[in-house]
């Protein structure tokens, strides 16, 4: 489903991301992890258009070319993200955000009612459906990055990318997000790439698992592979890492 | 949000019997109509700045060169074609439509922050600006031409009022229109895609809104609008020069009465333009000379202490003397939603 091959990206004399190769495949999840400035987001940010990687990098999704698409038509395409830092609508509701996804996230024409529909569906998904009516800056920041799940959901995506999205959150709540992006799979059929720290959470949770070190791909396997793989360890003992 | 029939169309409805009512009592005054239409015109001015502006972060700082192309264009078309300026004004909205529509694209494909579209759109001001002395075979330069197009004059002298009553409400008819469009496309999918960019363009891009296309939306109905008012405002002068076009004249008024009004508030325009006319029409009776010293004055008070427009800050201030029961959401802050009850 989505491929991506020999992909790098340079910050003036910084390559964050280097030569980076993998696959996702329809219902998967996958995790990628790395120390802090592995090149992680901005891995993201070149998949979701809002980077320009460098010459010779490959991004396809379904067969279609996503270097030469803009971030909304990514995003239309079926690939949608949240962010490190949130970023929902702070003066929208709660439902109006999830609304929005689904009236903008696809090329068919939504009416507003249907809208509303799927984002309190997508809100229910995620549970939020009680918040529905408050503002989304009164929030509390993890159910933020919640409510940016929801938004991607409500666009009914074929994969979503999520940044580090169990930051913030209780081992109860934890839990809980890994049920829900396990029905994201299951129910939705919705593929998964999710960057996150709390190895606890992607380790029960991640299909395979992809380690990043300053930009490049240093381990690929399941978790299980992953937790004895030799170069992880000394990747994340090596930098101080918490 | 409901799709099938205008939100607050009573309320609409009501304002308009207002300015419908309006002229009555002062009918004999040429002053006092004169004062009312500038009322309707500042409105019209700043219901499009708050489309362009508010909604969309794009500070269009050109409103009186745009307008000015709009009534020369009006009267150019009109007079060279051969046609009533009914038929003229349409092509002149469509070429600052256009104007505006262009301006926006390359402010938003160059991801122009808003002060460098103000400082973009105020270089446009002064060329239009100097175009306008400068063509004198189109425009009759600094002397300008009469304006009396849209055979008003007729329509009056059939019905039996003045003039400028007739202009009068003429204006408020455009005036109405662009308010039932504005409550339209805010509360439409455009509205949505509006506030989502407003509030954060990166968050807004992530779920499918292409923001250049929204942005140069809002510039084309913008300069649609702009183009309307300033023939509308030369017709009221009945003569045309650039003076009326100036960025004094026009694009500062425009501002203070938006901010004044309460910027992304359905009813903003109208509420700022009555407060901002009544302080001019005020000062020019009872102080001619210091007119615009006082009104600068008065401007920095209302900036300060109205930021978010005089409607919220009188109803917060009824609200904590308990003059009236707190409505909902009545709390400082910016006036996100656009009320439309
Ligand atoms: N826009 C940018 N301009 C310059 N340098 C950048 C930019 N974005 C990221 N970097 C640098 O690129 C490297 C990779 O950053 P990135 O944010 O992708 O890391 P990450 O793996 O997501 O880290 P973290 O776990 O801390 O979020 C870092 O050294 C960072 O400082
Ligand atoms: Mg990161």
């Amino acid at each position: 489903m989505l491929e991506v091959a020999n992909v790098s990206k340079k910050f003036g004399g910084l390559v964050a991301v280097d030569g980076v190769d993998f696959e996702i495949d329809r219902g998967e999840i996958v995790g990628l992890i790395g120390p802090n400035g592995a090149g992680k987001t901005t891995l993201f940010n070149t998949i979701t258009g809002v980077l320009d990687p460098e010459e010779g990098s490959e991004i396809t999704f379904n067969g279609e070319d996503l270097l030469t698409l803009d971030t909304h038509e990514i995003a239309r395409s079926g690939v949608l993200r949240t962010f490190q830092i949130v970023r929902v609508f702070g003066e929208m509701t709660v439902l109006e955000n999830a609304a929005a996804g689904a009236l903008f996230g696809t090329d068919a024409s939504v009416s507003q009612e249907n809208a509303q529909r799927r984002g309190r569906e997508a809100l229910a998904f995620v549970g939020l459906e009680d918040k529905a009516d408050m503002e989304a800056r009164n929030l509390p920041i993890a159910q933020q990055k919640q409510l940016e799940l929801a938004r991607t959901v409500a666009s009914d995506p074929d994969l979503v990318l999520l940044d580090e999205i169990a930051s913030g959150l209780t081992p109860g709540e934890i839990e809980a997000l890994s049920n829900t992006i396990r029905r994201l799979r299951d129910d939705r059929d919705i593929s998964v790439f999710w960057i996150e720290h709390i190895m606890d959470a992607i380790m029960g949770t991640a299909d395979r698992i992809i380690v990043l070190k300053s930009g490049r791909k240093i381990a690929e396997g399941t978790p299980e592979a992953i937790r004895n793989n030799e170069a992880v360890t000394e990747a994340y003992l090596g930098a101080d890492n918490s | 949000m409901n799709t099938d029939t205008l939100p607050g169309t009573r309320k609409l409805a009501l304002v308009a019997a207002v300015f419908v009512l309006a002229p009555i009592p002062i009918a004999g005054s040429g002053y006092g109509v004169g004062v009312l239409t500038r009322v309707l015109l500042f409105a019209l001015f700043a219901l499009a700045l708050n489309i362009v502006f508010g909604h969309n972060d794009q500070l269009f700082l050109f409103m009186g060169g745009l307008g000015g192309i709009g009534a020369y264009t009006t009267a150019l078309v009109a007079d060279t074609v051969g046609v009533t300026a009914w038929l003229a004004l349409p092509v002149a909205a469509l070429v600052c439509g256009i104007i505006g529509l262009s301006v926006s694209w390359i402010s938003a494909r160059r991801r122009f922050t808003v002060i460098l579209i103000s400082i973009l759109t105020l270089n446009l001001q002064l060329v239009f600006a100097e175009a306008f002395i400068g063509a004198r075979d189109l425009t009759g330069g600094s002397t300008g031409f009469p304006y009396e197009l849209f055979s008003i004059s007729g329509i009056a002298g059939a019905v039996g009022i003045p003039t400028k009553v007739v202009l009068y409400y003429v204006i408020l008819a455009f005036l109405m229109a662009a308010m039932v469009l504005y409550i339209w496309l805010i509360n439409s999918k455009y509205g949505m895609a509006f506030e989502a960019i407003r509030e954060d363009e990166a968050a807004a891009e992530s779920i499918g809104i292409d923001v250049v296309r929204y942005k140069t939306i809002a510039g084309f109905v913008a300069g649609v609008i702009i183009g309307i008012a300033g023939t509308l405002l030369a017709r009221e002068a009945t003569y045309i020069t650039p003076s009326i076009f100036t960025f004094l004249a026009v694009d500062v008024i425009a501002l203070v009465v938006l901010i004044v009004g309460g910027i992304r508030r359905t009813y903003g325009p109208i509420v700022g333009a009555v407060v901002v006319e009544a302080i001019e029409a005020f000062l020019s009776n009872y102080a001619a000379d210091w007119r615009a010293a006082i009104f600068g004055a008065l401007l920095i008070v209302l900036f300060l202490y109205f930021r978010s427009g005089v409607i919220v800050t009188i109803r917060d201030l009824l609200e904590a003397y308990d003059l009236v029961s707190s409505g909902g959401s009545g709390g400082g802050g910016t006036p996100a939603e656009t009320e439309a009850e």
